[in-house]
């Protein structure tokens, strides 16, 4: 019983005494700012890569935003069917709210061990099915910036919403994600509508 | 008996997780804890890799108010604790406490000695445990190990922050750039050639005003995850370098390669904007002569691909030979060799093409390429080649010749002596 004590002790300990532990067990959180990357996006109509997109290009700029931004991140892969459900949704926020200032950008998380051929052509197919328009982001080499906001946990689908200023202001996780009453009513705080 | 271990356990515990302002309070007071980590031994004998980590901690645990461990005093407290773990230590809160105390480091410093040519280097950085930032990088160079040793006190004054290190060098007024340095590729040299090269550049441009240089950490992670696409030739191309450094938020790139080519080497870098995906500088150094020339060259390059202009931070050489006369032709100077010495000082940095001429008869010419870096004396040795002896000039011959000549003369003696008729012979009758 010590025993269990006192190595329970030590254990919390040592990660609640080290911030950076505790910081990195969920990912990136709501009051965090944002982590600049830039990644490739999927060019729908060839079936291939174009260019870079980077968060800097919608938010976190160094000049004064001339309007209110909203950017949500939507992470999610081609095996995790709430992620599938939920783009349809995501997609008519984005046609609906463009003009307001909100921009989606979809970004690709891919399994261990999961070639990023397979993957890509699998994603390709199910964004066509479900008519998503809003740029949808590839990393062909690692998941380290998909980690880096989902946690060592990656929860899927995540949204992460982030303001003008770079700031993550608000991070929906796992079943919270379908609560689209919600997340129009984040969209609509924070753009102001 | 247990019910007060087990309060003092909670009290402790409470303060580990409650007590960081006053740590924070008390940080002043309380020693700064240092750990480190195994020196990396890249080509070099292991021993020489132990001997400069013995001298690194002995050094930082010399200076007041700093305690130090290492990571193999680390793995032996966590042995102890298993073992002690195992006798019912954990009945008592201090072997806890003593792990907890050796992992509470707030610095790691992490390192790794290699060779370039003749000399060792040895590239240090410090890493801010709570971070994961990488504070200062520095790189030192040496043809022995004492001299290493002698240069670690001021490597860690500088890595520790008890002294500057002093910036000769900077971008254009207001010009700020923050880059990271992709691993330099290797072509006809060992990939440790390229990785002390890479080293080298990274503490060379990290030292310029202006310029802060991204973790490799970062980088080495990384490409741990596209050793795939490195070993498909990703990073020869530009695409992939971009498609990484954009991955890794970076927004500009330090790339480049180190070769040789018979008895030349090239080293050639770029400076790479990642958001608009092109080359914003190329900058290409090669030369004909000593592979420890690579240190200097490699630094050249890193002022020139910044755009530093060092052109009036003179610099200077100080070279011995091992023949006491002869002429010294180092670009547009000649000069005589001087007590089996030639220095010159006050020369503009850059590549000079050097001959050297001794006695014709008995010597090669030798000729190489230089570098001289910006505010640094390039010291070396030479050793001018001596031609062998012709033939008629060596002992073999003379000795061969000395038995045939006495070997003749014997023999032509002998054949007088047997065919003369000895004096007071003949034959005599008598009647």
């Amino acid at each position: 019983m010590f025993k269990a004590l006192s190595l329970t002790v030590l254990f919390v300990a040592m990660f609640v005494s080290t911030p950076v532990f505790a910081n990195e067990k969920g990912g990136l959180r709501k009051g965090d700012s944002m982590v600049d990357f830039g990644m490739r996006r999927a060019d729908l109509e060839k079936g291939q890569l174009s260019g870079l997109v980077w968060l800097s290009d919608f938010v976190g700029k160094k000049e004064a935003p001339l309007k209110k931004q909203l950017l949500i991140l939507s992470f999610f892969a081609n095996w995790c069917p709430p992620c599938i459900e939920e783009m349809p949704f995501l997609q008519k926020m984005y046609t609906k709210y463009k003009d307001k200032g909100l921009m989606i950008l979809g970004i690709s998380f891919r399994a261990e061990g999961e070639v990023f051929k397979d993957a890509f052509e699998k994603s390709l197919k199910i964004l066509k099915e479900k008519g998503v328009t809003y740029p949808v982001l590839f990393d062909r080499f690692t998941n380290r910036n998909q980690l880096l906001y989902l946690g060592p946990k990656a929860v899927l689908p995540c949204l992460v919403f982030i303001d003008s200023n770079g700031k993550i202001v608000e991070k929906i996780q796992g079943e919270d994600s379908h609560d689209f009453k919600k997340i129009e009513q984040i969209i609509l705080k924070r753009l102001g509508g | 008996m247990k019910k007060i271990l087990a309060l003092i356990l909670m009290l402790f515990c409470f303060f580990s997780i409650f007590g960081e302002n006053d740590k924070e309070k008390k940080a002043d007071a309380s020693p700064r804890r240092i750990l480190v980590q195994k020196i990396e031994a890249v080509d070099v004998d292991d021993a020489l890799a132990r001997s400069l980590e013995e001298s690194l901690v002995l050094d930082i645990g010399n200076r007041e108010n700093v305690s130090v461990v290492t990571s193999a005093e680390l793995q032996n407290i966590v042995d102890t604790v298993d073992l002690k773990s195992q006798m019912g230590c954990d009945e008592s809160i201090e072997c806890l406490i003593e792990v907890q105390n050796k992992l509470d480091a707030e610095i790691l410093i992490a390192g790794r000695v290699t060779k370039l040519g003749e000399d060792y280097i040895f590239s240090i950085n410090t890493v801010n445990i709570a971070t994961k930032s990488v504070g200062n990088r520095i790189s030192i160079q040496g043809e022995n190990l004492n001299e290493l040793k002698e240069r670690v006190k001021g490597a860690v004054d500088i890595l520790l922050g008890y002294a500057v290190a002093e910036q000769l060098f900077q971008l254009k007024e207001g010009e700020e750039l923050s880059l990271a340095v992709m691993p330099l590729s290797a072509r006809g040299v060992d990939q440790s050639v390229a990785d002390s090269l890479t080293s080298i550049l990274s503490a060379e441009l990290n030292q310029i005003k202006g310029v802060s240089v991204v973790s490799q950490d970062d980088i080495k992670a990384m490409l741990s995850q596209v050793s795939l696409a490195s070993e498909m030739g990703c990073l020869d191309s530009l695409e992939c370098v971009v498609e990484i450094g954009a991955s890794l938020g970076l927004s500009k790139l330090v790339t480049g390669a180190v070769g040789k080519v018979t008895d030349s080497f090239v080293v050639s870098v770029q400076l790479i904007d990642v958001r608009k995906a092109e080359v914003d500088n190329r900058v290409l150094e090669s030369f004909a002569g000593d592979e420890r020339e690579l240190q200097n060259a490699i630094k050249l390059a890193a002022y020139q691909l910044v755009g530093v202009d060092y052109k009036d931070m003179k610099g200077g050489v100080d070279f011995s030979f091992n023949i006491r006369q002869g002429m010294v032709q180092f670009g547009e100077i000649e000069s005589p060799i001087e007590n089996s010495k030639f220095i010159k000082g006050d020369l503009v940095p850059g590549r000079y093409f050097m001959r050297v001429r001794a006695d014709s008869d008995r010597y090669f010419p030798l000729q190489t390429d230089i570098y001289v870096a910006p505010v640094s004396k390039n010291v070396k040795t030479f050793n001018i080649l001596e031609k062998p002896a012709p033939w008629y000039r060596s002992w073999w011959f003379w000795t061969i010749t000395g038995v045939v000549v006495v070997g003749a003369a014997g023999a032509v003696t002998a054949v007088i002596l047997t065919q003369q008729t000895p004096s007071g012979t003949g034959s005599v009758v008598v009647d």
